[in-house]
């Protein structure tokens, strides 16, 4: 059985892009340049899931670096029994907990860089209405509660399915659906308040 | 209609979604690439290649080291069987023989004991390959050396004898009687005890108890050691008329 998914996970898919779990098969038996494929694919999306989880840009470089030292640390034990960016994001996942039982100091503080805080005075007159929207979203996003932050962060960054987000975060399928939704219709609020009011 | 499914299934809404692509631009620090990049290829490294690059010359050098020692002391040192056939001369059983003015008086005890054990152990009627053995190692150095102690002392023996008297008197003639049953009696008793004895100190002190002991081992049937013992006797006692 596990033979079998290994020779999957080896197996060249059709566009010639070796799969994750391929890459990281390779990485297994010592090949460095796959990790360093499977890296580069993946280390913006993880980071910036982090960032916007963390909301502190050092908690999440340090969040990050933790992240891929434990896959790291997993190449002996690793075995392709589920999706890589599944596998991926469970560990980023659980690092960000880890880190806030570890740091109490993940509270509301977020130390959000001076031109992401929107600042009404500051605004240059000539700031189109897509900026305002960004800046907006940007706001609503951090103001969401942390689990719905986390779903829509796991769908958007990771593009993961109700059922992967679902496993990454320990609950079930509904409960990641119903957050899902309502951090979607926060932040479509959010964005559409403005034109609104405009 | 902006809500659709994203390629993995979850709902969400193209509005929200084209928003955030277009804030989520941050990108990870180049820093960090290179220390986790770094820290992967070191992990990938085979963990014992530090340990086989230190313990195959080690391993090799440790090899070369005893060869070389152990070549070294077999060429060196001189064998212990050279060193006793320089040191000591050998009989024609292989046994070195000392001589005996040069092995102490309690050694030679021992040695004597030792023998008198040995035979007693190892020879019984029903081994005649035992008893050919331990009259074998009758002829061996300690038994050399106690006949040679027996000639010097009859030797003393015979110049007293000689400077005295040439006759014996009667009543030496009734003590030689005597020492004639006893040594034949002590002949009888060592030949019991150990049969590939010849005469022993106490039998050779005069020339009646070496008689008795001569006649003794004629009764055992050992002519030859008799033959040789009378000649040591006349030898001794020139004057003593064994008859």
């Amino acid at each position: 059985m596990l033979s079998h998914t290994v020779e999957l996970a080896y197996a060249r898919p059709m566009d010639n892009v070796p799969e994750d779990s391929a890459l990281m098969l390779r990485y297994c038996d010592g090949d460095v340049a796959a990790f360093e494929v499977l890296y580069r694919r993946h280390n913006d999306a993880v980071f910036r899931y982090l960032l916007r989880l963390c909301q502190h840009r050092d908690t999440a470089e340090d969040v990050f670096q933790d992240v891929w030292g434990k896959i790291v640390k997993a190449r002996d034990s690793y075995r392709p029994t589920a999706k890589f960016t599944t596998f991926l994001y469970r560990v980023a996942h659980n690092c960000f907990i880890d880190h806030i039982r570890r740091n109490k100091r993940h509270t509301q503080t977020a130390d959000v860089e001076p031109d992401t805080q929107p600042n009404p005075a500051d605004l240059p007159e000539v700031e189109t209405e897509r900026s305002l929207a960004r800046r907006r979203l940007e706001a609503a996003l951090q103001e969401l509660p942390e689990e719905q932050r986390d779903v829509f962060l796991l769908s958007e960054e990771a593009g993961l399915s109700l059922d992967q987000i679902a496993s990454v975060t320990d609950s079930n399928r509904e409960t990641a659906k119903s957050r899902l939704r309502y951090a979607v219709n926060k932040l479509r609020a959010a964005i559409d308040e403005p034109v609104r009011t405009s | 209609m902006t809500e659709k499914r994203n390629q993995s299934g979850a709902e969400t809404d193209v509005l929200v979604s084209q928003a955030y692509r277009d804030l989520a631009d941050e990108r990870t620090p180049e820093r960090l690439d290179r220390t986790i990049l770094r820290a992967a290829a070191k992990e990938a490294r085979p963990r014992y290649s530090r340990f086989i690059a230190w313990t195959r010359p080690m391993a090799w050098a440790a090899t070369v080291m005893l060869s070389v020692a152990l070549v070294l002391e077999v060429t060196d040192t001189p064998s212990p069987e050279a060193d006793a056939m320089d040191d000591s001369p050998v009989d024609s059983l292989g046994e070195s023989v000392v001589p005996a003015s040069e092995i102490p008086k309690k050694q030679s005890n021992d040695m004597r004991q030792k023998a008198a054990a040995v035979a007693e152990q190892e020879i019984s009627p029903q081994q005649p390959a035992a008893r050919e053995r331990a009259e074998r190692r009758s002829d061996t150095a300690e038994f050399k050396i106690k006949n040679e102690d027996m000639l010097q002392q009859a030797e003393e023996l015979a110049r007293v004898q000689a400077g005295e008297d040439k006759q014996p008197s009667p009543a030496v003639s009734a003590d030689a009687e005597q020492e004639f049953a006893a040594g034949r009696a002590l002949a009888s008793a060592a030949a019991f005890a150990a049969p590939v004895a010849d005469c022993d100190e106490d039998a050779v002190t005069t020339p009646q108890t070496w008689l008795g002991c001569i006649v003794a081992l004629e009764d055992a049937g050992r002519d030859d050691a008799a033959h040789e013992q009378r000649a040591m006797l006349a030898e001794a006692f020139p004057d003593f008329d064994p008859r």
